[in-house]
């Protein structure tokens, strides 16, 4: 049921990374009919690049569909009838430069306030009541530091950035006594529970107003704690999916960003075809430090930060081109392998974009945003109003609807998205 | 259809009740005083500073519409508004009006003005461990990071607890215990007496033949070095030997040569060689010229395999003609490196088990250890049977044939999840009473002052003190704070408090401009925190004036950053008090290079975003977000224009005026220090301009491609419409309301202290805590005890 259309080991070795692929048929084999039953597998990627993307080069100056493919579009340009690209979208409400960045997938206002409180993000949101059918309900990766994932408590989904652990997280299996050590670890984590839930009951009589409620939050994590960890014992005496794969080394030198994010991007792949999740996140930080990529002398950050100087700009387009083009690579493999005899892209949803509208004066409207895939109409320049943006969270409701979710709403929504059509 | 995003609806919702009630009372009040003097301007598709009154809600459980009205009720009542231009209101119509808000939002403010539940932060977590066991736990990093509130992580309301956390609990409690009995063998000891010219690699051959006569220059004890840059200078011989992780001494014999001055040596540690794993910087050294001298420094290897690396700071590089080389280098002799110097096993292990062998250990000795530990970790009297279930736990564990030690862990490994642990135990003496005017329990008060001043738990002086029920005595709460703060665990408040007030923790947020400011180094970068740091640390132990925050007569120095404020009279990289001369522009934290880094972004400076900064660490205001409707300015380095000519036009709109008038002035002062903290006459640009005097940067000696463009104009005129010519004149102007200062900081220990946000009806115990600090001129010890005697210190 897996098949590939067209040389993808070439992809990776232009990507400069030696894996070999996956024996697709063994794991296509044990997918057993009642899934196919179910109807197409519904999944969600998105994808925030934290130090902004160079609105010229992304943003076309043509709206609708006969747009002339800017620099980086160009790039992903035989995608174009697979996505749509956005602009004058923001989320209301939401500023503090990078700081904006926590509220990307939650939309949640004024995270740079000084008492801002996080909300849940959408990821997490379909991963609560969609996350079941796999090993993991989600995954969240992350260049370096915070992820994009939040819960609904408002606490960040700590985010994994190692390559080589989300491949083990994904595929391997451990030695048996490791397997029987971590069985035991999983139950001791439950009698331990058992007995902290008890102690919090015993609180629970001491105290009064608000710590109620704080104490509330504590009986959930508990509660949500334990269902965790009968989860993850019984995935753990079932076999991991086989993939030919090996494990990745992972990248030595912190500024080689191009190879650490084709590998995330390959662990991000591996981790949709094997179906081990359908909900993942990857924040791109950026980096203090200058990247190695020819022709690249000054450090990202400070490029993003180009005061209009005509160098950085030319640099900062190298670096993002990079990063356009490991995004390229991406969605080309997802259109380029089918399972149930749709390609996994028309059953995967990419969102794509940055928190940062103009990284140079660190403004958050306008924020540059690209959909591909999943079941919606696309191949258009979706354009909005400049000064009065238009609700990105809308369009995140039309993104969870298409997930097969009953919501009405999502944070700042007031709607779905204006001009985005759904094939289902 | 039933949405399930409605569950999102946070659980405080059921408090919102009391205020929605009261809303429509006091809109109808205020409507003739809106209307008659506000709604011409802050109503319709534009109003005024973004502000519309017409759709501005008046339910103030909503945080941001409290703090819209705050603000409303502040510039009315500092006579900001109405505008001076317009129909002055009756007094008597402005107090009433005054008096009406200020009644709505404090009666909002009751239902918030409890400390929230306050979980521990992960700093407090690790801190708490490591003092209940005695124990070096590394456990910070595994537990997820911490909201702030208020601009604090330790407020309770922002502390918030979920799976994710709780799965991070168990892991954190496993690497705890681990820590705490140490490892099943004991770790390979090393000594190991090494020569930099002895290194071997892996085959066994001489690791620097190649540098010899070329790089370095072998001598008769050793090898010289002159590189500060590329230096191939790793104990590879070390790295072989896979040591284990662990605290190691080393000592290097060295000597400066073919200088007229000290050359500084520094070392860094860890995985020097590959730069992939963990590696850090062990310290700076001056080394004395020709006679040799031993460096001795113990430093933590916190992965195994790591090694040391020296080289030299601020020489010049060679890569060829060592042996004829005339310039500075430094002379290494032999090497010692010494460890791991921990004991093993642990002596938090022994300290746990006592005298009970755990090879015959029972369910008894696990009970005399569970009751022995739980009052201290709990941090409060333990009921009589409160032991049992962690008891239970243990038994069944025992019952499955467990070791004795997994059963002991589990047990504790429950204790330190357990909310009892997890959350400060802030209750009322009298536990029946939920009234907020009541008192705290002796031990929660214990509580509060420890994690204030020591971000850990009470030791057992304070736990006795609760016992005894001292602690609402004012004379032993002082006797307990002087205490405290004299105590080396003090030095917490400095970094957590202090790290989260001037943000020192984001000082490596931005990396400077290589090109723009080639003279920034690792050295720069450390010092300029040591001297916040110790600066603040002479304030609090000498209980100095807070005025000290603007302007002093003294800062801590060494000489690279004293030559980095232009002073050529500090000698040695050695971090030391120095008394500024009368005429510097340094003195206070505002000229310093760490505030003025965080202060801006690498490249530029933003008069504004300094303005904030300013207003809000140092002098209490609270600055407004800027109207959403409103585009920042683009910085531009391109050298046509300043910043403050772009702001000109900005500022030029009267709404905009309104609040930039206050914000802008101290940015405009600051405007002489570049991003980095250095002083500026001119902009640099990297544009056209006029070429430096130098062509290699100071300290680095990087390539000089920045070019000097416009002047600087640090001049201005503050809200209040006095004129300053540079930031000397403006420190001076602020000088002037010393009881502001003074509430700026109060603000911010109160937040700090007693972990919940400040609200508006927070202003009378404000107010005491500055009043009662005034004869001390504001000492800043003397502001941490009037916090600690305030009421609402006391209070839940």
């Amino acid at each position: 049921m897996f098949s590939r259309k067209s040389d993808r080991r070439q992809f990776l070795r232009a990507a400069g990374v030696a894996l070999s692929l996956p024996v697709l048929e063994s794991v296509a084999a044990r997918k057993s009919f009642a899934q196919q039953a179910a109807g197409p597998r519904r999944r969600m990627v998105a994808i925030n690049i934290g130090l902004g993307l160079h609105a010229p080069n992304i943003i076309p100056t043509a709206t609708g569909r006969d747009y002339e493919l800017p620099t980086y579009l160009k790039l992903i340009g035989d995608l174009r009838e697979q996505f749509t690209v956005f602009s004058g979208v923001s989320h209301p409400e939401v500023a503090g430069g990078h700081l904006s960045g926590k509220s990307f997938l939650t939309a949640a206002k004024h995270p740079n306030s000084a008492g801002f409180k996080n909300t849940i993000s959408m990821d997490q949101l379909a991963a609560e009541q969609l996350g079941t059918a796999t090993r993991f309900a989600s995954l969240s990766l992350s260049s370096s530091g915070p992820g994009l994932s939040w819960s609904r408590a408002g606490v960040e989904i700590p985010a994994e950035t190692r390559a080589s652990r989300i491949y083990q997280k994904l595929f391997l299996a451990g030695k048996a006594e490791d397997q029987a050590a971590q069985v035991q670890r999983l139950r001791d984590g439950k009698s331990v529970l058992d007995v902290v839930l008890e102690k919090a009951k015993t609180m629970q009589k001491r105290i009064s107003g608000r710590d109620k409620a704080k104490l509330d939050q504590y009986f959930d994590a508990v509660r949500e704690t334990e269902k965790r960890l009968t989860k993850a014992e019984a995935w753990t005496t079932r076999p991991k999916p086989k993939v030919d794969a090996k494990q990745p080394v992972d990248v030595a030198d912190r500024n080689r960003i191009v190879e650490q994010m084709e590998m995330m991007y390959e662990m991000m792949f591996l981790a949709i075809q094997t179906d081990s999740t359908r909900f993942l996140t990857y924040h791109f930080t950026g980096m203090n430090a200058v990247p190695i990529i020819p022709g690249v002398t000054i450090d990202y950050h400070n490029l993003s930060h180009h005061g209009k100087d005509p160098k950085k700009i030319e640099q900062l387009t190298t670096v993002e081109s990079a990063v356009i083009e490991g995004l390229a690579g991406f969605l080309t493999k997802l259109s380029e392998t089918t399972e149930n005899d749709a390609t996994l892209l028309d059953q995967t949803m990419v969102l794509f974009g940055s928190n940062l509208g103009n990284a140079s004066s660190h403004d958050s409207k306008n924020m540059p945003m690209l959909l591909a895939g999943g079941q919606f109409r696309h191949g258009q320049h979706l354009a909005f109003d400049k000064q009065n943006n238009y609700t990105l969270a809308n369009l995140y409701l039309s993104m969870l609807q298409n997930l097969g979710l009953e919501v009405d709403s999502f944070a700042s929504s007031a709607g779905t998205m204006r001009g985005l059509a759904s094939k289902v | 259809m039933k949405s399930p995003i409605l569950i999102a609806i946070p659980v405080l919702l059921s408090f919102a009740v009391e205020a929605i009630g009261q809303s429509d009372s006091w809109r109808e009040e205020l409507k003739p005083y809106l209307s008659t003097h506000c709604l011409d301007c802050h109503q319709g598709d534009e109003p005024e500073a973004g502000l519309d009154l017409t759709k501005l809600p008046f339910d103030l459980n909503d945080l941001e519409v409290t703090r819209r009205w705050t603000q409303i009720h502040d510039r009315i009542s500092k006579g900001e508004m109405p505008p001076k231009d317009a129909p002055r209101p009756q007094p008597k119509e402005n107090s009433a009006t005054l008096t009406r808000i200020a009644k709505a939002i404090s009666a909002a403010d009751r239902s918030r003005s409890d400390v929230v539940l306050r979980r521990l932060n992960r700093v407090e977590y690790e801190n708490t461990v490591r003092t209940l066991f005695g124990a070096k736990v590394r456990v910070k990093q595994a537990l997820p990071a911490d909201t702030s509130t208020d601009g604090f992580d330790n407020v309770g309301e922002g502390l918030a607890i979920s799976a994710e956390a709780m799965q991070a609990y168990l892991r954190a409690a496993e690497i705890t215990l681990d820590a705490v009995f140490g490892s099943p063998k004991a770790p390979k000891q090393i000594d190991m007496k090494t020569n930099l010219i002895d290194q071997k690699t892996h085959d066994g051959k001489p690791q620097l033949t190649r540098q010899l006569g070329a790089m370095f220059r072998k001598t008769e004890k050793g090898i010289a070095i002159f590189q500060s840059g590329y230096c191939p200078s790793n104990i590879v011989n070390f790295a072989r030997l896979r040591a284990p992780a662990g605290t190691y001494r080393v000592t290097i014999e060295a000597r400066a040569i073919q200088s007229d001055v000290p050359v500084t040596l520094r070392v860094y540690a860890g995985d020097t060689i590959v730069n992939r794993r963990e590696r850090h910087l062990a310290g700076y050294f001056d080394v004395p010229v020709d006679e040799w001298t031993t460096i001795e420094f113990e430093d933590e290897l916190v992965e195994s395999g790591g090694t040391f690396q020296p080289k030299c700071y601020n020489t010049r590089d060679i890569r060829k003609g060592a042996d004829t080389y005339e310039g500075a280098g430094i002379e290494l002799g032999d090497i010692r490196i010494v460890g791991p110097l921990e004991e093993w096993p642990p002596p938090s292990r022994s300290r746990l088990l006592g005298d009970i062998d755990p090879a015959a250990g029972t369910i008894e000795d696990i009970r005399t250890i569970v009751k022995r530990i739980l009052p201290q970790a709990f941090r409060r009297k333990v009921d009589p049977d409160e032991e049992s279930d962690y008891i239970q736990i243990a038994q069944t564990a025992l019952d499955q044939d467990r070791t004795f030690i997994d059963a002991l862990r589990l047990s504790l490994k429950a204790v330190i999840c357990s909310p009892d642990f997890l959350f400060l135990d802030e209750a009322t003496a009298d536990s029946d009473s939920n009234d907020s005017s009541t008192k705290l329990s002796q031990f929660a008060i214990a509580n509060r002052l420890s994690y204030f001043l020591w971000s850990t738990m009470p030791d057992e002086q304070l736990l006795g003190a609760a016992r005894k029920g001292q602690l609402s005595d004012t004379r032993v709460l002082r006797r307990q704070v002087e205490r405290m703060l004299v105590d080396e665990k003090a030095s917490a408040f400095i970094e957590n408090f202090a790290g989260q007030w001037l943000e020192l923790r984001e000082i490596d947020f931005t990396e400077p401009d290589k090109d723009l400011y080639p003279e920034y180094d690792e050295l720069l970068r450390v010092t300029m925190i040591e001297e916040t740091k110790r600066f603040l640390h002479e304030i609090l132990k000498e209980d100095l004036s807070v005025t000290n925050f603007i302007d002093s007569d003294f800062t801590y120095l060494n000489e690279r950053l004293a030559r980095h404020y232009g002073m050529t009279n500090v000698i040695g990289q050695e971090v030391r008090r120095v008394t500024l001369p009368k005429e510097s522009v340094r003195g206070g934290l505002l000229t310093q290079a760490s505030i003025l880094k965080i202060t801006a972004n690498g490249t530029n400076t933003s008069p504004v975003l300094r303005g904030t900064w300013v207003l809000e660490k140092l002098l209490g205001h609270h600055v407004p977000p800027p109207p959403s409707n409103v585009a920042a300015v683009e910085p531009d380095i391109r050298g046509a224009t300043t910043i403050r000519q772009q702001l000109k036009k900005h500022r030029s709109d009267a709404s905009c005026a309104s609040c930039h008038n206050t914000i802008d002035p101290p940015g405009f002062a600051l405007e002489s220090f570049d991003p980095i903290g250095g002083w500026r006459d001119r902009y640099r640009t990297v544009g056209e301009g006029e070429r430096p005097k130098f062509g290699q940067a100071p300290f680095t000696y990087a390539w000089v491609r920045y070019r000097l463009g416009l002047p600087v104009d640090a001049t201005g005129e503050t809200v209040d419409g006095e004129a300053f010519d540079d930031i000397r004149k403006f420190k001076q102007l602020l000088l002037r309301d010393k009881p502001q200062i003074a509430r700026g900081i109060a603000e911010k220990l109160f937040v700090y202290a007693i972990g919940r946000r400040l609200n508006f009806s927070d202003r009378s115990a404000i107010d005491k805590i500055v009043e009662h600090s005034r004869t001390s001129g504001y000492g800043f010890r003397e502001l941490i005890h009037q916090v600690v005697l305030s009421e609402p210190f006391s209070q839940p």
